[in-house]
């Protein structure tokens, strides 16, 4: 059995804005790509890049779109093709759960959105048509419009599915409105499995595999469920640790603790790496190395979506 | 003493989105204006729909800006801006808390973003200069933005100013992000008084005041001046927000007012609207009771042209 590795960066927007207000010679001149070249240069890391569309209002007027990414990188991105990919993750960041209850219409409207910027400025071919949700729950027609842009694996909630009581205090705050907010019938609620736990309660839509299915055929594994009701095929994207969520300690506990496994995946949000947010974490790129170091001395080899099952 | 009212609509867009794409020949053949104006011609009702900019991606992509407002009913504004008129709340609805720690730079382009369409679509008249800002904190550096596109007065939040602990569930999720994105000095947080309480603990910014100024204008068409900035911090609602109280809740509160040199009414725009998660469908009826209950009082509603 070969070990199979992946890791993506969801909320992806400010490097590509950097890049293009910038115009380095070279995309690897910008610091945030550099340390992923660095990682793929010295250990193999493949990356898959989750984009919004735009900026978010939360940090102030500067609105910063796709449309504004120049198109001069393009042979560059497509040299590099090999790992370094693009993928749907949401119109923008704000706010929470941006599709539980989305009309295909808007879905299908956001995706040919971002999936038509990258083209023009990367090439089709650094196009992943396999991704992780903004916060992960996406309505049924949602779904269906993503079969039909193409999707093939999605990433499902996991748990156990139970009815909103009518108490928002049951959700964190502000989240009980994006339940109930054009509701669908198959919004509900579930308990997430992550080291925040602030945001345990959570929202499931129908995008969900409960947990038994989850742990017997999905966890660990290069392998996927179909949905026969959109087409879509869920899978898991991570299961490791979320580098923004863990300090280099617990990374190297949690991937020593699943080394074996015939997939890892890794995630990360690109907000951290920055120092003008709130929440920079300064050892952004060592969490990143050590990473992708570990999965490597393991013996695993990191892959593309191409790859999945 | 004449005795002065003051009704407000925080949160508005939907309503210029409407008339903007369904073209009706008056501006009040709009169900949201029509309700509007039964309560000014039966009781003098004023109103101030305070803007958003944009409709937000919260309610899907379909995207409205007030720059696809047409200006052919700008005469029909102008005809009625004695009674009806816009002020500026926030580039969009979410997140909550969009100005706490603005830029002087952010807060000044986007309160011109919407004041340059309004006067364009409504003409110079409709536009008031007393704003509450969304969700109310302000930074020092956006009071002196509003101060220099021309703002009089503005809201403040009111009570003892705490230092934030560091510990987020101390605020409502979310709200700790936006306390510490971009944070300036002056944030830090205060008791919110307020039926909606999920939202009691609160950021406050430098728009705020203690009790004890407070009490010194409460109830009153009166002012504090912010000598740094050269605002005026004052009472524009604390009345009952329609919103959050049925007819008979609006009915008590406003009986207990009473006698007040002022009292100042809120609401929100978005719960007229049936698509709304949180519709509440006696809006109208709401609304014509807080009109109907302050002109019986001998209330007589003002623009904030009469603000001192």
């Amino acid at each position: 059995m070969e070990k199979l590795a992946y890791f993506f960066i969801d909320d992806t927007i400010w490097t590509l804005r950097d890049v293009a207000r910038q115009r380095p010679d070279s995309i690897f001149e910008n610091a945030f790509l550099k340390m992923l070249k660095t990682a793929h240069d010295k250990y193999g890391l493949t990356v898959q890049m989750n984009l919004f569309y735009r900026t978010d209002f939360f940090y102030g007027s500067d609105e910063w779109t796709l449309s504004e990414m120049p198109d001069c990188y393009k042979a560059e991105f497509e040299a590099n093709v090999d790992w370094l990919r693009f993928a749907f993750h949401a119109k923008q960041e704000f706010p929470d759960y941006p599709y539980p209850n989305a009309r295909y219409e808007d879905l299908y409207a956001d995706y040919k959105l971002i999936h038509g910027e990258v083209k023009r400025f990367a090439g089709e071919a650094c196009w992943s048509d396999s991704f992780v949700m903004h916060w992960g729950a996406v309505s049924k027609e949602g779904c269906k419009a993503l079969k039909d842009c193409g999707v093939r694996l999605l990433s499902p909630s996991v748990g156990e599915k139970h009815e909103y009581t009518g108490d928002p205090t049951c959700l964190p705050y502000g989240h009980a409105a994006r339940l109930l907010q054009n509701r669908h019938p198959e919004t509900a609620l579930f308990t997430r499995n992550s080291a925040n736990k602030a945001i345990s309660s959570s929202i499931a839509s129908h995008n969900f595999v409960k947990r038994q299915v989850f742990d017997e055929k999905l966890f660990g594994r290069n392998a996927s469920i179909l949905d026969e009701e959109t087409g879509l095929r869920y899978r898991t994207f991570s299961g490791g640790p979320c580098l923004n969520l863990y300090d280099q300690d617990g990374i190297r506990e949690k991937l020593t603790a699943l080394n074996g496994n015939e997939f890892i995946g890794v995630a990360v949000h690109e907000q951290y790496f920055y120092p003008d947010y709130y929440a920079y974490i300064p050892d952004y790129a060592e969490r990143v190395y050590l990473m992708a170091q570990l999965l490597h001395d393991f013996g695993y080899r990191f892959i593309t979506t191409d790859e999945m099952k | 003493m004449e005795k002065v009212a003051y009704f407000f609509i925080d949160d508005t867009i939907w309503v210029l989105r409407d008339l903007a794409r369904q073209r009706p020949a008056s501006i009040f053949d709009n169900a949201f204006l029509a309700m509007l104006k039964r309560a000014h011609d039966d009781h003098g009702m004023t109103v101030q729909l305070n803007l958003f900019f944009r409709t937000d991606f919260f309610y899907g992509s379909d995207e409205f800006t007030l720059r696809e407002m047409p200006d052919c009913y700008k005469a029909e504004f102008e005809a009625n801006n004695d009674w009806l008129r816009f002020a500026f709340h926030a580039k969009q609805e979410f997140p909550d808390y969009p100005y706490v720690n603005a830029t002087y730079e952010d807060v000044k382009n986007d309160y011109y973003d919407i004041y340059n369409e309004v006067v364009r679509f409504a003409g110079d008249g409709s536009w008031s200069y007393a704003v509450i800002p969304h969700w109310l904190p302000m930074s020092k550096e956006g009071c002196r933005a509003l101060a220099d596109c021309g703002v009089k007065f503005m809201s403040a939040s009111i009570g003892v100013k705490s230092e934030y602990t560091g510990d987020p569930d101390c605020l409502p999720y979310g709200h700790a992000a936006r306390l510490l994105q971009n944070r300036q000095p002056e944030t830090g947080l205060f008791i919110r008084q307020t039926k909606n309480k999920a939202i009691s603990a609160s950021i406050a910014a430098y728009n705020h005041v203690t009790a004890e100024q407070w009490e010194t204008v409460l109830g009153r068409n009166a002012s504090l001046l912010d000598e740094e900035t050269g605002i005026r911090f004052r009472q524009l609602g604390h009345g009952p927000t329609i919103n959050l109280n049925t007819p008979d809740e609006i009915r008590a509160r406003l009986a207990q007012l009473n006698g007040r040199e002022y009292i100042g009414v809120g609401h929100h725009e978005q719960y007229f609207y049936e698509d709304y998660y949180n519709y509440i469908p006696d809006i109208e009826e709401r609304i014509y009771t807080m009109a109907e209950v302050l002109h019986g009082y001998g209330y007589r509603f003002i623009t904030a042209d009469e603000m001192k």
